[in-house]
């Protein structure tokens, strides 16, 4: 009796262990990697995703801690550290930067690869036809737009470097137990360009500015043989993106310049990436916050740049704000502060525009440097001049003159793009501060690391650690 | 409530109600040794099922029904006696004490066990010492009470939650906590801080630390971190009484070891560093100074003129941004017992005020226990316990915003209001005294557990049990940014002005538990316990977040009153079920020599497909010499035992879902987007534990001196970490199961009743813990892991070893800062790749424990608690800042920050460098700082009214007391602030516990007075 109950309440507790399969449960919000490219739904989402990587929180969609929207022109002589800011980006500005402690654009570059290849790697599940090629050319101009990026940040300069420079990875594949090394830095390049090339075949003129289209990446692909010195392959490229560029997207005219900023107008921009309220990215706070009592700035502009600015320079106000904060006199930087309604500090990012394509092609054709190129050149610099300054008469330069005038229209045109930083790089030129302090008249503050000499190493951001610790066979900057 | 109510009265009855009896006899019942009486003694007819308890003046009245001979007297403490009736009518009985081991029942596992029979290593902490206390966090009250475990408060926030370390921390990556356990169900691990800050600490009738293998392991994949297991009060030692209590007092930022500059130091300062601050601007201009003029072109008289200025608008910011917040708390408990049913009733509302308005928590809780012995072998018993609290929450960020950043970071001389009646922003550019009106946060907590549970006990010796808990955690959360708000301008949508989130979870977990025990003898000298059985638990998780901006007024908040979408909407669900089963065996020869073994069998749906279940043992083995002939002649030796265990178990406690590869969705422009969200790791498991350990029980004395030692050694195997893949690949981690750490160390648990007289009682208890920790391996070829930038994790080193470049003090010649390199040499260009690693110095203690004592003398009671902690260290960012070496010339700073270097001569005073607003006061180990203290923790004096004039008043016991908390601190390094640092910074991302200090709610101290009434 006293036996039997024992073994009939062991029995009946062992009976209870029908709840095994209860340990099997999946996610409510993801799906298995194995069931997620089938429709051709799924390769637009796919691709949306690919764009949407470009939003990293280092990358174009940094705010303060690292972003193509500043951290270029942090690195250069286009912005002073205000005193009266939050000190953001110090490390940068002070060219501060370890690989413990450097700029994080690396990861969020090879998400955007990661997404771009998992589509390519599918893509033979979709039948050939305009679908297939126009994702797939996205997929490879998302791919080559990444390690460009990643290219003129980690690595030394094309123009000048020797056959056993170290480029970056090229990754084609998704395979997460790859360790690659560094590709050479010539190789690298020519697979940027070949990526383009292909991308350009396939792709549509018409998929709009969010997207990759036959335009943006011929401007894209003119940038990069700009920075390669390979003039006139990026005479001839920007001349396609010129012509190819849809109307609504052509050089934009002084009087709807400002509207660019405010994402009213889509002139000038080729690509760009979108940034809504819901997406909670305020690129602009890398800039500054406005509060009711004026904007409190992160940075204030150079005033030696802000003194390059003529009055009637439609850039000028466009770009720079006047503000008092805290009782003094500031020019900060409102290129980012918002749309004229929604989120402040939420616009989108505008990647290329049709002004960087006139300064490429004229850079190059100055280059080039036979009689009809130099006549293009200036030819180029008239005309973009003229969409910016009001009351512009045609300008007359030759020989230095005219190369000097097109690296000003540069800098001015390009200032708080991300671009400044890696223009004197790719030149060879050095990072030299102006003397001036932090508030508007130029008093205040000045920086106290006056840049860095040319070719210095400080050019080539240290790759994270991260990174090394996760693949040894990456070799670290010197 | 109205159920409460009812169920209330429905246990009232049935206390009420009297049985038919024959013979009644009553009596006194005292303690031999000192002739005091004992309450709640139990009296138990043999045989009849009949008994009683002893009142508060030890008396007893008994019916004794027809055939009732021997009366049963059992008191924990005391020898068991039997008396015979006879013919008496007045029994008046005294109590021999007894070794407290003998006759303590400890719950231990899934079983209560008598403490004698343990070979495990198990504290308990009682009732008394963790009631009465104002301070509403179960977990905090626990602060050196229990040897083996590190309490420090996360931050001095009101209700907010403390790091509790059972034996050193044990793991990285997958949480440290123990497991916690509250009337036998386990408490999921996301709930666990909401129920140790909504459970109220004086209805809970003790608390068992479970910390070695023998006592952990039957946890399985849980228990690796310890576990804790709470009992609440169940009424069996109460007499049908009903209780009121009441305190009141005040709560209050410990003040600070350090000084501000007042106005006149803080303008010297900005004038010697070059720097015209933005009053001394407007000065200028609104006294008609040129437009050319500036602080260091105007003459000294004006200049001082100007100064005197400033100085007469200057305050201290304390006392304009802190204040004393009310602490006021109210119970009622009624507990009583009749011969079959216990029952156990409590309400509490608990209110305490912040450091700051904006800030406080308050709290309602319930608690109804009942249990029934319903047939002969049936006994059923539920316990149910509710609580909600509700926070009125500060930032707790590294600039102004938060209010204990603004105290020290706002200039003296800066007013509070300009003069056109706005708020000033301050060199700031934030006024906090606005935000904590306009932007306040609300944060509730509804945190319930009820426990069912089935006893069938058909034969002697045979338990069947099954018992089903249903933990619930419902948390909501409301953050409203006012229109027109100060931070909504930095922040808002300027054409929609005010944002508001709502967002919350609600967690739901069932816990089923099923066992079976059977207690047998064989040959009346071996003693067999066994048990089997299997538990369920199945977690379900979902939470909301939704956000609007555009709204009409700061009176108008809910979601459809806002224009617009702020962020995307989102809801979350996920779910983890557990699958176990389990088996232990105890058994010992004539309660001498005791040998137990545990089996478990876990399964997870955490963890990958081809590791889904773990197995988990523990043996240990103890010898309780007092009870061989050969000692039991030593009167002295009142109880020695030496017990040892090994065994392994668990921790699990990592995201759910980790070991799939997994696409997410998102939205990009609008429209949806897919991508790569999680790579796929099937092997993914637990991590392991090995526990090693050694100890002694000892009671000398007549138990007057008792305590224990112990010895343990704990290792980590298959630690979790999130292993850095090729970044390239797009992924920068993914979680595996490869590091290695250990923890050894030496506990000491002692007490001492040095008088025990009928007038006077006057006992000491302390307790200490040396604990070494390592992290023995990494994962395959990497050397170091670098946390949050101070610490890393590397073999051989303590768990997060501070890894800093070295200061090397200041230049002479020209005041610079200089370091050592990592070769050792000076050098005055800081690189961070000069850090090194400083070996000894990390956030770990060498030692820490508690001591106190308590005293009576007639009706007067007092009690003191202190605690320590020794040889741990954090990295000051607050005296970074409040010390730094210039840069910091807009903020006001601490005094130190004057000493800065002057002139040849002055580096060998040890001053900081000389002070350059263009200079960088660079993270080095010049701010890491020893967090040694001792702290004063509780002070409770309390006074009984004598009986004979409470009962006059029909009032059965009535006791006024003073309490107070952190009275005094002693902190022989000189830590620059508040020595005990738990949180850094919650929103800046240091919560590593004691990394490093970053302005987190201040810790407080309270002073209240308090009033118990039992009827």
């Amino acid at each position: 009796m006293k036996k039997n109950f024992i073994y009939v309440s062991l029995l009946a507790l062992f009976a209870l262990g029908g709840c095994e399969k209860e340990l099997t449960q999946v996610p409510f919000n993801s799906i298995s990697s194995n069931n997620a490219f089938v429709t051709e739904s799924d390769f637009i989402n796919a691709i949306r995703g690919a764009y949407g990587a470009l939003r990293g929180a280092s990358y174009y969609g940094g705010e303060d801690g690292g972003a193509m929207s500043s951290t270029p022109d942090i690195l250069s002589d286009n912005l002073i550290i205000n005193s009266q800011g939050r000190k953001s980006q110090q490390t940068f500005f002070n060219f501060n930067y370890t690989a413990d402690d450097t700029w994080g654009l690396w990861n969020n570059a090879y998400t955007t690869i990661l997404r771009a290849n998992y589509i390519l790697e599918n893509i033979n599940k979709l039948s050939d036809g305009t679908f297939k090629s126009n994702v797939k050319a996205e997929a490879l101009a998302l791919r080559a737009l990444a390690h460009f990026d990643l290219l003129r940040t980690y690595a030394k300069k094309y123009i000048g470097a020797t056959d056993s420079d170290l480029g970056i990875p090229y990754v084609t594949s998704t395979d997460p137990t790859l360790l690659p090394s560094r590709d050479l830095l010539k190789k690298s390049y020519d697979l940027v360009v070949a990526d383009f090339v292909a991308a350009k075949t396939g792709i549509a003129i018409n998929n709009g500015v969010g997207r990759m289209h036959k335009a943006a990446v011929e401007a894209l692909l003119g940038r990069v043989y700009l920075y390669m010195g390979q003039w006139q392959n990026c005479v001839s490229e920007s001349t396609s993106a010129i012509t190819d560029a849809p109307a609504a997207n052509a050089l934009a005219s002084a009087s709807t310049f400002p509207s660019i900023w405010l994402d009213q107008s889509e002139k000038d921009v080729l690509f760009k990436v979108n940034f809504l309220d819901p997406d909670n990215i305020t690129i602009g706070v890398g800039y500054g916050q406005a509060s009711p009592a004026g904007v409190k700035p992160e940075y204030s502009v150079d005033y030696n740049l802000f003194t390059l600015y003529n009055n009637n320079d439609v850039r000028k106000n466009a770009y720079i704000g006047q503000t008092v904060f805290n009782g003094f006199n500031f020019n900060y930087v409102k290129k980012y502060s918002g749309r004229a309604s929604g989120n402040a500090n939420v616009v989108d990012y505008k990647v290329i525009r049709m002004g960087e394509v006139y300064l490429n092609r004229a850079e190059a054709n100055y280059n080039l440097n036979t009689a009809p190129s130099i006549t293009s050149a200036l030819q180029d610099i008239n005309t973009l001049e003229s969409n910016r300054y009001t009351n512009y008469i045609n300008k007359l330069l030759v020989g230095q003159a005219l190369g000097n005038e097109i690296q000003l229209q540069r800098r001015l045109e390009l200032a708080f793009e991300g671009s400044r930083f890696y223009d004197l790089k790719r030149q060879g030129l050095a990072v030299s501060r102006s003397s001036f302090g932090d508030r508007a008249d130029g008093t205040g503050l000045a920086a106290a690391i006056t840049g860095i000499p040319a070719n210095s190493p400080k050019f080539q951001l240290p790759i994270p650690t991260f990174t090394i610790n996760g693949n040894p066979n990456i070799q670290q900057n010197p | 409530m109205k159920k409460l109510v009812q169920s209330l009265f429905v246990m009232l009855l049935i206390a009420s109600s009297v049985l038919a009896q024959d013979k009644k006899i009553t009596g006194k019942i005292i303690a031999k040794e000192d002739g005091l009486p004992l309450p709640g003694v139990s009296v138990k007819v043999v045989g009849a099922n009949v008994g009683t308890q002893t009142n508060t003046n030890g008396n007893y009245s008994l019916s004794v029904p027809i055939g009732g001979k021997l009366i049963e007297v059992s008191y924990i403490g005391f020898l068991k006696q039997t008396i015979t009736i006879g013919n008496n009518s007045t029994i008046n009985i005294s109590l021999v004490t007894d070794s407290k081991q003998l006759s303590e029942v400890v719950i231990s596992g899934y079983q209560s066990k008598l403490k004698s029979d343990l070979s495990s290593a198990i504290t308990v902490v009682s009732a008394k010492e963790i009631s009465e206390r104002p301070n509403p966090s179960v977990d905090q009250l626990l602060q050196g009470k229990a040897a083996g475990v590190q309490i420090t408060s996360i931050n001095g926030k009101p209700g907010n939650n403390a790091f509790i370390r059972i034996r050193g921390t044990g793991s990285i990556n997958a949480g440290s906590q123990p497991l916690l356990v509250v009337n036998g169900i386990q408490i999921p691990d996301n709930m666990a801080d909401e129920f140790y800050s909504t459970l109220n600490a004086n209805d809970i009738e003790n608390i068992s630390v479970l910390k070695d293998a023998a006592a952990v392991s039957i946890y399985g994949a849980r228990g690796s971190n310890g576990v804790l297991v709470i009992t609440t009060k169940n009424g069996k030692s109460s007499n049908g009484q009903i209780s009121y209590g009441f305190q009141y007092g005040k709560n209050e930022k410990i003040p600070d070891n350090f000084t501000l500059m007042n106005a006149a130091q803080k303008l010297q300062y900005e004038y010697d560093l070059g720097y015209e601050n933005s009053d001394f601007s407007n000065y200028l201009q609104t006294n008609s100074f040129p437009g050319s003029a500036t602080l260091f072109n105007i003459t000294t008289a004006q200049r001082q003129a100007g100064w005197d200025n400033l100085i007469a608008q200057s305050h201290d910011w304390k006392n304009d941004i802190l204040q004393k917040g009310d602490v006021i708390q109210h119970q009622l408990s009624v507990g009583g017992n009749t011969d079959k049913s216990s029952y156990y009733f409590s309400l509490q509302k608990y209110d305490a005020g912040g450091l700051t308005v904006g800030s406080d928590y308050k709290r309602y809780s319930g608690t109804l226990n009942v249990t029934s012995d319903i047939k002969p072998w049936l006994t059923l018993s539920n316990s149910f316990n509710l609580g909600q609290k509700k926070t009125n929450e500060t930032r707790d960020r590294y600039n102004a915003q938060n209010p204990f950043y603004a105290i020290y970071a706002y200039n003296p001389y800066e007013p509070v209001f300009l003069s056109d009646g706005t708020y000033n922003y301050t060199s700031q550019g934030f006024p906090i005294l606005e935000a904590l009106q306009n932007n306040p946060e609300l944060q509730k907590y509804l945190t319930g557990l009820n426990s069912f549970n089935v006893d069938i006990h058909p034969i002697k010796g045979l338990n069947i049990n099954s018992k089903l808990g249903l933990s619930y955690d419902d948390y909501s959360r409301t953050s409203f940014i006012k229109p027109n708000s100060v931070l909504d301008g930095y922040v808002g949508d300027p054409t929609n002005k005010g944002s508001k989130t709502d967002n919350g979870s609600k967690e739901f977990n069932y816990d089923w538990i099923n066992t079976a025990s059977y207690k047998f003898k064989v040959k009346t000298d071996h003693n067999f316990n066994i048990l089997a059985g299997q538990e369920f638990q199945k977690d379900q998780f979902t939470s909301y977040s939704l956000s609007k901006k555009g709204f009409a007024s700061g009176d108008l908040s809910s979601q459809d009153n806002g224009a617009a979408n702020d962020g995307t909407n989102t809801t979350f669900e996920s779910a983890y079920t557990l699958f176990s089963l389990f088996a232990s065996l105890d058994y010992n020869y004539k309660g001498k020599y005791f040998a137990t073994g545990s089996y478990r069998r876990d399964g997870s749906s955490r963890f990958g497909a081809s590791n889904k279940y773990g197995n988990f043992y523990s043996a240990s083995l103890s010898y309780l010499i007092s009870q061989e002939s050969f000692l039991k002649d030593i009167s002295w030796i009142s109880l020695l035992k030496i017990r040892g265990s090994i065994g392994t178990s668990g921790n699990y406690n990592i995201g759910n879902y980790q070991s799939l590869g997994l696409f997410g969705f998102g939205k990009y422009n609008n429209q949806l987007t897919s991508i790569p969200s999680q790579i796929a790791n099937p092997s993914l498991t637990w991590e392991t534990k090995l526990k090693r350990d050694i100890g002694i029980d000892f009671e000398f004395l007549k138990s007057r001196i008792s305590g224990s030692v112990d010895y343990y050694n704990e290792k980590t195997n298959d630690l979790l970490f999130a292993v850095p893949v090729s970044t390239t690949t797009g992924f920068s981690t993914v979680l595996k199961n490869v590091g290695a750490l250990s923890n050894k160390g030496v506990e000491l648990f002692l007490t001492g009743d040095v008088v025990r007289s009928k007038e006077v009682t006057w006992s000491i208890n302390g307790n200490v813990t040396f604990n070494k920790n390592e992290v023995t391996k990494l994962y395959a070829g990497q050397n170091e892991i670098v946390s949050n930038g101070y610490g890393v994790f590397k073999p051989g080193y303590a768990y997060n070893t501070f890894k800093l470049v070295r200061y090397a003090g200041v230049n002479d010649t020209d005041g610079s800062p200089q370091y050592f390199d990592v070769n050792g040499n000076i050098t005055k260009d800081y690189k961070a790749s000069d850090a090194v690693i400083l070996d000894g110095k990390s956030p770990n203690p060498k030692f820490f424990g508690g001591f106190g004592t308590s005293v009576s003398y007639k009706g007067i009671d007092l009690s003191a608690q202190f605690t320590y902690v020794s040889g741990g260290y954090t990295y000051n960012n607050v005296k970074r800042d409040l010390e730094s070496w210039g840069d910091l010339y807009y903020q006001n700073l601490a005094v130190g920050a004057l000493n800065y270097w002057k002139q040849p001569g002055d580096a060998a005073k040890g001053v900081l460098p000389a002070a350059d607003p263009n200079g960088v006061t660079y993270d080095t180990d010049y701010y890491l700082q020893k967090t040694s203290f001792m702290r004063f923790k509780n002070l409770t004096i309390g006074y009984t009214i004598p009986k004979t004039i409470t009962q006059r008043v029909k009032v059965q016991s009535l006791r006024i007391f003073l309490v107070g908390e952190n009275l005094l601190t002693y902190n022989p390094n000189h830590f620059f602030g508040d020595p005990e640092v738990g949180y850094g910074s919650a929103e800046s991302g240091l919560t590593l516990p004691g990394q490093a200090s970053l302005y987190s709610y201040p810790q407080t101290r309270q002073f209240t007075f308090g009033l118990n009434i039992a009827f």
